[in-house]
């Protein structure tokens, strides 16, 4: 579904991804770990297009997306949740939802089962309750419920997200982990950027480490757990 | 976003009845007075439309005004075209404009979209003040008003032009609320607050841009072909970059964002101008004194200060 060959990109005049490979299957969830300054968000920017790609192709459902303008991208099916999750705080919980339903009616690409609102409060009953709010009332695990849906309201074939458990409690990284688990049960194709590999493994078909700008590993969770010398080398501390 | 809450219908309101009342029980300087108001508010509610809801500060909007009373009044003094006609190519002529700048300057932002719009501004000032045919730098005159005494309205009178004039204030300010209210409102706050991840949205930015900028230009127009049926005179002062950044000094003053703010801004500022001028050339002085008081007190402006207070109030209350 999503395939990364030999891409080359970063931020202004210093390169961060060399040559990177990544193949993500339909279907599947695929976490990347590795530590901080490895490259795994600006990879996840390049693919949604935010940095440029310097060499290499991105294909997404076989089609070459290298130079899409990000929104080109958003309307093939490709939803992005940022690290930062990036509520509009100006607006209210339900028009923050509301902003990711005027992209054109689905089209070959993408997944026809977009939600619309009542599926996303369905989904986080939370947000209900908090409809009429605005974005910069809601506490940090609302946010991501509502970043999440809001991507969700895009109709998305493929959902990327960058680290969403970071700085929440760890009740509520498990209940995030409840719900990513019910969409993977929906045929959603996700690729998840993770530090907390108990997170990841609980989750991923497929994982793949990151290490200086490069995928240095690649394999099932299982596999992970054995390997502890990959462990040690890219993920401890 | 944008909402109309009760106190913006309430000082919206009271400030037009007030004009109203102005220049109803005034003498003709009153109406003048009323009606340099209105063309101003007008003027800073376009501004406002897409500098305080989508972040684009522009310095161009004089030239939007300018270039719309200037090509209602090519059409229909020199060209001797019906003045409907003439009205609809002035504004047209403003949202090609408009719609121009914006589309060029919409992958820019902060202080190279105000550069760029200042160029574009002094770009059609300086077409205008060397165009012979138009009068050049002495400006031309011989516009006339709509002629509407099919409807029983005489607007060569001056206190039935004011109204007239109030009318188009608040058609102005309905159509800005109704359509930032709308997809396109959320759109454009969105951009504003968060350019890149609208695109991750699949939202084409630059598009909603131009929109807004077009909009904008298509309300400056009405001003602009309000000033030149005023006074029935028009020169390249329109389009002068000063006129701009008093448009400017209006929004801030009055409170920007709030679409109510900037008619409060204009009333203040041209009273204060013909108040104050009255005993000193250094008029600006005390515009640049309140103006000071409205930026280091938050940045809300006098109207956004009232509201901010009173919001503070009400939860107080509720508390």
């Amino acid at each position: 579904m999503l395939e990364l060959v030999g891409v080359e990109s970063g931020y202004g005049e210093t390169l961060i991804l060399h040559d990177v490979h990544l193949s993500v299957c339909a279907g599947c969830v695929h976490a990347v770990l590795g530590r901080n300054g490895a490259g795994k968000s600006t990879m996840l920017k390049t693919i949604i297009g935010q940095l440029p790609t310097r060499q290499g192709v991105i294909r997404f459902g076989g089609r070459d997306i290298s130079n899409l303008p990000p929104n080109q991208r958003a309307k093939l099916g490709i939803a992005y949740v940022p690290e930062t999750r990036d509520i509009f705080g100006a607006l209210s919980v339900r028009e923050n939802l509301q902003l990711a339903a005027r992209l054109a009616p689905p089209n070959q690409g993408r997944n026809p089962k977009g939600w619309n609102i009542d599926e996303v409060l369905d989904f986080f009953p939370q947000l209900a309750a908090r409809l009429n709010h605005s974005g910069h009332q809601l506490s940090g695990g609302e946010q991501q419920m509502l970043a999440i849906g809001r991507a969700m309201m895009m109709a998305p074939a493929l959902l990327i997200l960058d680290e969403p458990t970071e700085g929440l409690a760890p009740l509520l990284i498990e209940q995030i982990l409840q719900k990513l688990t019910a969409l993977k049960a929906q045929d959603i194709t996700i690729l998840l950027v993770e530090q907390n590999l108990h997170f990841a493994s609980a989750l991923a078909d497929e994982i793949s480490l990151m290490g200086r700008g490069q995928i240095v590993w690649h394999g099932t969770a299982a596999a992970l757990h054995k390997d502890t010398k990959a462990q040690a080398n890219w993920l401890g501390v | 976003m944008f909402y109309q809450s009760p106190l913006r219908t309430i000082t919206l309101i009271a400030a037009l009845c007030f004009l109203a009342i102005y220049a109803s029980f005034g003498s003709y300087f009153a109406r003048e007075i009323v009606i340099e108001i209105i063309i101003l508010a007008i003027l800073a509610i376009s501004l406002d439309f897409c500098a305080g809801f989508g972040g684009m500060v522009s310095l161009c909007h004089g030239a939007m005004m300018g270039i719309a009373a200037y090509f209602y009044g090519m059409m229909s003094v020199k060209l001797g075209w019906g003045l409907t006609a003439s009205a609809g190519i002035g504004l047209a002529a403003a949202v090609i404009f408009a719609g121009c700048v914006g589309w060029v300057t919409a992958r820019i932002s902060g202080i190279f979209f105000i550069m760029a719009t200042l160029a574009f501004g002094q770009m059609a000032y300086t077409i205008f003040f060397r165009w012979r045919w138009l009068g050049g730098d002495d400006g031309m005159g011989g516009m006339r008003r709509f002629d509407l005494s099919a409807w029983g309205v005489n607007l060569n009178d001056g206190l039935i032009f004011t109204f007239w004039a109030l009318g188009i204030l608040l058609l102005v300010y309905i159509l800005s609320a109704l359509l930032l209210r709308s997809g396109f409102g959320r759109s454009l706050s969105g951009i504003h607050a968060n350019e890149g991840r609208m695109q991750a949205l699949g939202i084409n930015t630059a598009t909603i841009r131009t929109q807004a900028m077009a909009f904008s230009g298509l309300m400056a127009g009405l001003a602009g072909i309000l000033a030149a049926q005023h006074t029935f005179y028009i020169s390249p002062e329109l389009l002068v970059w000063t006129l701009s950044g008093e448009v400017l000094l209006v929004v801030i003053l009055g409170g920007i964002g709030t679409l109510v703010g900037p008619i409060i801004g204009a009333i203040l500022l041209v009273l204060m101008k013909h108040s104050i001028s009255a005993y000193t050339d250094y008029w600006h002085i005390f515009v640049g004194l309140v103006l000071i008081f409205a930026v280091l007190s938050g940045g809300r402006g006098i109207f956004g200060q009232g509201e901010y207070w009173w919001q503070k109030y009400m939860r107080g209350q509720h508390a």
